[in-house]
C-alpha cells in the first residue's frame, strides 16, 4: 500500500466539490482510500490514522488543502493522485460557473426564486417521481423529462397534478414550450394563437417549427409523454393540458399530437370538446378518421397535415384553398420522385429510415405502410414486423435509435451522431438499398453541430453506394443551430433535403412506388 | 470589532455613504450590525459566486446574495451573482461600488424571549426529525440516528465520523480540553468540528439566556479554545460565541421558539446552508439542548 | 385556473437535472435556477434502503 499527496496553498474549492471529488477519486480503480481535507491538526492526526500523512503534509496551516490517495501500489498511487487533481480542476471550472450555495432542494430553490411556477426535472427515473410530487404540492407546474418512473408512481404523480389542475407533462416528456420557452428538447418558435397538446415530443417539435415556418405561432405547447395516452394513465395529463388551452383567450385553435389513443380516453377527450367551441385539428397517427371526428376534432393523417390545418385555420384560409395548395405540392413531389428514381440501379430496392424521433419514426411507418407495404422495425406497427436485430436491417427498415438498446449507456441519438452515422456507412455499402432516410430534429438540447456532424457521413455514404438520401430537417432559423446553413450542407453533400417529415416520406413512396416498390 | 458592544451605537442611518466616487453597480438590501463602514477598502480572502469574503480593517466581511442571507457581518446585495461585481480590483474589494441607501441592519442578537420548556422541547424533536430525514449523507446528522452512520463509506470517510462522534461525545459530557481536538475535523472549508462548536456555543447561549444564568466566561473559554488561523471559520466561531446568529439559522431558532408551523420550512432552508454547515450547526445544537435540559450544563 | 395563471404570469422555472435544460432557457432570456441535487443516500441502494425504513416510507 502506497499513499501520495498534494498541497494546495491558497486555492479554495467549495464543500461540495471536495466530497465529490475525494468520493469519485476512491473509486478509481485500484485506489483504496482518497481524502481531500483542509491541513487541520485534526485532520492531519485522521490521515495517519488512515495511513495517509506524508511528512510533507507535516507543515500544512489550518488554511491549505491536503489532497491524499492511497493505492495499491505506487504506480497506482501517482496515476491516482493525478486523476484526482485533474477531477479537482475539473470541477472548479464548473465550480466558477456554478454557485457555492446552489440550492439543495426545491423548497430552497424556492426561496431563491420566488414566484416560480414550473419545475423541469431530469433526473434519475427513480428520483423523479418524489421530486415532482415535491413540486406539485409546492403548487407548481412539472415537466418530467425522465422515463423509467415506475408505474405506480407515474400514475400517483399525474393524479396529484389533476386534483391539483396543475400541468404534469411527463414522465417521458421530451418537449414542451410554454409562454414561449423552449422546455427539453424544443425549438424556438412564433408566439401566435395555435395551442397544442402533444403526447410525442419529437411530434410537437415538427408541428410547431412547421407551424412557425410557415409564419403563424404557438401559444402553448404542452407535452404530455409518450405513456400518457395508455389506458392506466387515461390521459391524465392530456386532459388538464386540453382544458387549459379550451379556457385560454390567447388560444384560437387547439392541435392535438399522439398515437392513437386507447378507446377510453378517446373518449373523455371528446366529453371535455363537448362544450368547446374552437377549432381542434387532431393528428392520431394511423388512427380511424371517422372515429376523430365523432369526438368533435378535424383528423389529420400526418403531423405536416395538423401543421397546415391548423395555419390555415389560423389564417382564415378556406377547405378548399387549402387543399389546392395541397395539390400542388403533392404534384412537385411526384415529379422530383420521377427524377430520383431514374438514378437508381435495378437491384435498388429498399429503404433503410434511421431516425433520432420516436414519433417521426413511427410517422414514416404509418405513411409508407399503404404505400410500400411490409416495414421492419424495432418499434414495428406490427409486432410481426419486428425486426430480429436492431442492429440489422431486413428489407424495408425503420429503426428508432432512441429505443433502449441504442441508448443504454449513451446520450440520445438527437445530441450524439455516432452510432448513426457508422449505421447510415453501414446501409450505404449494402447495394439493395434504394433509399436512406433519415431526420435531423435541431433546436435547443439537441446537438449543436449537426451540419458538421452528419454532412461528411452523406458524402461519405454517396462515395461507397449508390443510395438516395432523403433527410427531413425540423427546426426553425431561429433554433441555436443555424438552419439554412445545414440544409445547404447536407444538399451540397449530395442529399436530398425536405423541411417535413411526411413529405419527405411521401416522397420516398413515389421513388419505391416507380421501382415497382409494393 | 471584535470588542462587540451595542450594534446600534456603532451604526446609525447617518454613517451611511454618499454616493461612491466609483460607479455603483449593486444596491445593499441589508448590513450586519457587527459591520463598521467607516473602512471601506478590504482585501479579497475568497471569492465564490455567492459570496465574497473580505478582510475590512482586520475582521472578516462577507458580501453575499440573497440566497445566503444575512448575518452579523455579511452585507446582503440585490445581485444573484457576484461575480458581476465591478467593485473587485485585483485583489481589492471596495465597498464604495455599494450603494448602501436602502439596506436595512440586520439585528443578529438571539434573543429569546418567553418559552415554554416542554414547548420547546418538542418543537427540537420535530427538528431532530428532519435533519434526520433532510440532511446531506456526510453530515454530523448520524450522531442524531446512528443508522446514517453507513453514508459514511470509504476507510478515510469512517475515521472522519468516528472521530468527530468521539470527540464530540467526550466534549458534551464535560471535557472542554476535547475542543481542541474537535476544530479543524472533518469535511469542509469550514470543517465539520467547528460546526459542532458553534451549535455548542448557540445552545449555551440559549440555554443561559431561559435559566437566567451566566455562560459568557465558558462560551469565551470555549472559543478561545476552537480558533484557529481559518479566519472564516473562527469568525463563524466567534459570533456563535457572542449569541450572533445568521439569518437563516436567526429564522430557525425563532420558529423553534415561537412558531412550530414555520420549523420545517426554516429547518429546510438552513440546511441548505455549505454542504454540512447547517445540519451539522443543527446537530450539535440539537444534542447540547437536550443534554443541559436533562442536566445542566457540563463544564 | 393554475394553468391560465402560468400562462399569464412570468415563467419561473427550477431545473433538477441536466443542466443544458437551463442553459437553453437563459439562452432565451428566462429566469431559470438550478437545484444541486444529488440522490438521497448517494445513490447507493442499500443505505437508500436504511434511509427509507429510518424515514418509515
Amino acid at each position: 500500500m502506497v499513499a501520495k499527496g498534494a498541497i494546495r496553498k491558497g486555492e479554495y474549492f467549495d464543500s461540495v466539490t471536495l466530497m465529490l471529488v475525494a468520493r469519485d477519486a476512491s473509486k478509481i480503480e485500484g485506489v483504496l482510500d482518497a481524502a481531500i481535507v483542509m491541513g487541520t491538526a485534526q485532520n492531519k492526526s485522521i490521515l495517519e490514522m488512515s495511513e495517509m500523512l506524508l511528512d510533507e503534509f507535516k507543515n500544512t496551516s489550518d488554511n491549505d488543502l491536503i489532497i491524499a490517495v492511497k493505492a495499491k501500489d505506487e504506480a497506482t498511487a501517482v496515476s491516482g493522485l493525478k486523476k484526482t487533481e485533474e477531477l479537482l480542476e475539473k470541477s472548479r471550472q464548473k465550480t466558477t460557473d456554478s454557485s457555492e450555495y446552489m440550492p439543495k432542494s426545491i423548497e430552497s430553490a424556492f426561496k431563491v426564486l420566488p414566484g416560480a411556477n414550473m419545475v423541469i426535472i431530469s433526473v434519475a427515473g427513480k428520483y423523479a417521481a418524489e421530486e415532482a410530487m415535491k413540486a406539485l404540492q409546492h403548487d407548481l407546474h412539472v415537466m418530467i423529462f425522465s422515463d423509467n418512473v415506475p408505474k405506480d408512481k407515474t400514475l400517483e404523480v399525474k393524479k396529484l397534478g389533476r386534483e391539483k389542475g396543475l400541468l404534469v407533462m411527463g414522465p417521458d416528456c421530451g418537449t414542451a414550450i410554454i409562454n414561449g420557452a423552449p422546455l427539453g428538447f424544443a425549438n424556438v418558435v412564433n408566439r401566435g394563437d395555435i395551442g397544442i397538446v402533444s403526447a410525442a415530443g419529437t411530434g410537437l417539435q415538427e408541428v410547431s417549427s412547421i407551424i412557425s415556418n410557415e409564419g403563424e405561432g404557438i401559444s402553448q405547447g404542452i407535452g404530455t409523454g409518450g405513456i400518457d395516452m395508455k389506458k392506466e394513465f387515461g390521459g391524465l395529463s392530456f386532459l388538464t393540458g386540453l382544458e387549459a388551452l379550451i379556457a385560454d383567450p390567447q388560444t384560437k385553435i387547439i392541435t392535438l399530437i399522439s398515437k392513437p389513443p386507447h378507446p377510453e380516453v378517446l373518449e373523455r377527450i371528446g366529453e371535455v370538446l363537448k362544450t368547446n367551441k374552437k377549432p381542434v385539428v387532431a393528428a392520431f397517427l394511423g388512427a380511424d378518421p371517422a372515429l376523430v371526428k365523432s369526438i368533435g376534432a378535424i383528423p389529420a393523417s400526418s403531423l405536416e397535415e395538423a401543421a397546415l390545418l391548423s395555419v390555415s385555420l389560423s389564417k382564415g384560409i378556406s377547405m378548399e384553398q387549402f387543399n389546392k395548395e395541397i395539390e400542388e405540392s403533392e404534384n412537385k413531389l411526384k415529379e422530383l420522385a420521377k427524377d430520383l428514381a431514374k438514378q437508381l440501379q435495378p437491384e435498388q430496392k429498399y429503404v433503410r429510415g434511421l431516425f433520432q424521433g420516436g414519433t417521426l419514426a413511427y410517422e414514416t411507418q404509418v405513411i409508407l405502410k399503404d404505400m410500400i407495404g411490409d416495414i421492419n422495425s424495432n418499434v414495428p406497427l406490427d409486432p410481426k414486423l419486428r425486426l430480429a436485430d436492431s442492429w440489422r436491417s431486413v428489407g424495408h427498415t425503420v429503426v428508432d435509435l432512441g429505443e433502449d438498446e441504442f441508448t443504454v449507456g449513451r446520450p440520445h441519438p438527437q445530441i450524439d451522431f455516432s452510432l448513426r452515422n457508422k449505421r447510415i456507412l453501414e446501409e450505404a455499402r449494402d447495394k439493395s438499398v434504394a433509399i436512406i432516410y433519415l431526420d435531423v430534429v435541431i433546436g435547443h438540447g439537441t446537438n449543436l453541430n449537426p451540419g458538421e456532424e452528419l454532412a461528411p457521413v452523406i458524402a461519405e455514404a454517396k462515395k461507397v453506394g449508390n443510395s438516395l438520401i432523403i433527410v427531413s430537417v425540423t427546426g426553425t432559423d431561429r433554433d441555436p443551430q443555424n438552419k439554412s446553413k445545414i440544409v445547404k450542407m447536407y444538399k451540397d453533400a449530395g442529399a436530398v433535403v425536405l423541411e417535413r417529415n411526411a413529405s419527405a416520406s411521401r416522397l420516398t413512396g413515389y421513388i419505391l412506388q416507380k421501382l415497382g416498390g409494393k | 470589532m471584535s470588542q462587540l458592544d451595542t450594534p446600534s451605537s456603532r451604526l446609525g442611518v447617518s454613517s451611511f455613504p454618499e454616493e461612491g466616487k466609483n460607479s455603483v453597480n449593486i444596491a445593499a438590501v441589508s448590513i450586519g450590525d457587527d459591520i463598521d463602514l467607516h473602512e471601506r477598502r478590504g482585501v479579497i480572502h475568497t471569492a465564490f459566486r455567492h459570496v465574497i469574503n473580505c478582510k475590512v480593517n482586520g475582521s472578516l466581511v462577507s458580501i453575499v446574495t440573497p440566497a445566503i442571507g444575512s448575518g452579523p457581518n455579511n452585507i446582503v446585495v440585490d445581485s444573484v451573482d457576484l461575480t458581476l461585481f465591478t467593485g473587485l480590483e485585483q485583489n481589492i474589494c471596495d465597498l464604495n461600488s455599494i450603494d448602501f441607501s436602502n439596506a436595512r441592519v440586520f439585528d443578529s442578537r438571539l434573543v429569546i424571549d418567553k418559552y415554554g420548556t416542554s414547548e420547546f422541547l418538542s418543537n427540537l424533536n420535530l427538528l431532530e426529525r428532519i435533519v434526520i430525514n433532510e440532511a446531506s449523507p456526510l453530515s454530523c446528522a448520524f450522531m442524531l440516528d446512528e443508522r446514517r452512520g453507513s453514508f459514511f463509506i470509504t476507510p478515510f470517510e469512517t475515521n472522519v465520523r468516528d472521530c468527530l462522534r468521539n470527540s464530540y461525545s467526550k466534549f458534551i459530557d464535560g471535557s472542554i480540553e476535547e475542543v481542541g481536538l474537535l476544530k479543524g475535523a472533518g469535511f469542509g472549508l469550514t470543517p465539520q468540528g467547528d460546526d459542532l462548536i458553534s451549535g455548542t456555543l448557540v445552545a449555551i447561549y440559549v440555554y443561559g439566556l431561559m435559566k437566567q444564568l451566566p455562560t459568557e466566561g465558558l462560551r469565551h473559554e470555549i472559543y478561545n479554545r476552537a480558533r484557529t488561523s481559518n479566519e472564516i471559520s473562527s469568525s463563524f466561531l466567534l459570533y456563535a460565541s457572542l449569541g450572533r446568529v445568521y439569518e437563516k439559522f436567526k429564522d430557525l431558532l425563532d420558529a423553534l421558539a415561537h412558531d412550530r408551523a414555520r420549523i420545517h420550512d426554516a429547518a429546510s432552508r438552513f440546511l441548505g446552508i455549505g454542504e454540512t454547515s447547517g445540519a451539522d450547526v443543527s446537530t450539535a445544537f440539537i444534542l447540547s439542548m437536550k443534554k443541559f435540559y436533562k442536566g445542566g450544563l457540563p463544564w | 385556473m393554475k394553468t391560465l395563471d402560468l400562462f399569464a404570469s412570468e415563467l419561473k422555472v427550477i431545473n433538477v437535472g441536466l443542466t443544458s435544460f437551463k442553459e437553453s432557457l437563459e439562452q432565451e432570456g428566462f429566469k431559470v435556477v438550478q437545484v444541486d441535487w444529488r440522490p438521497p443516500a448517494g445513490g447507493d441502494e442499500e443505505v437508500m434502503e436504511a434511509l427509507r425504513k429510518l424515514m418509515g416510507k
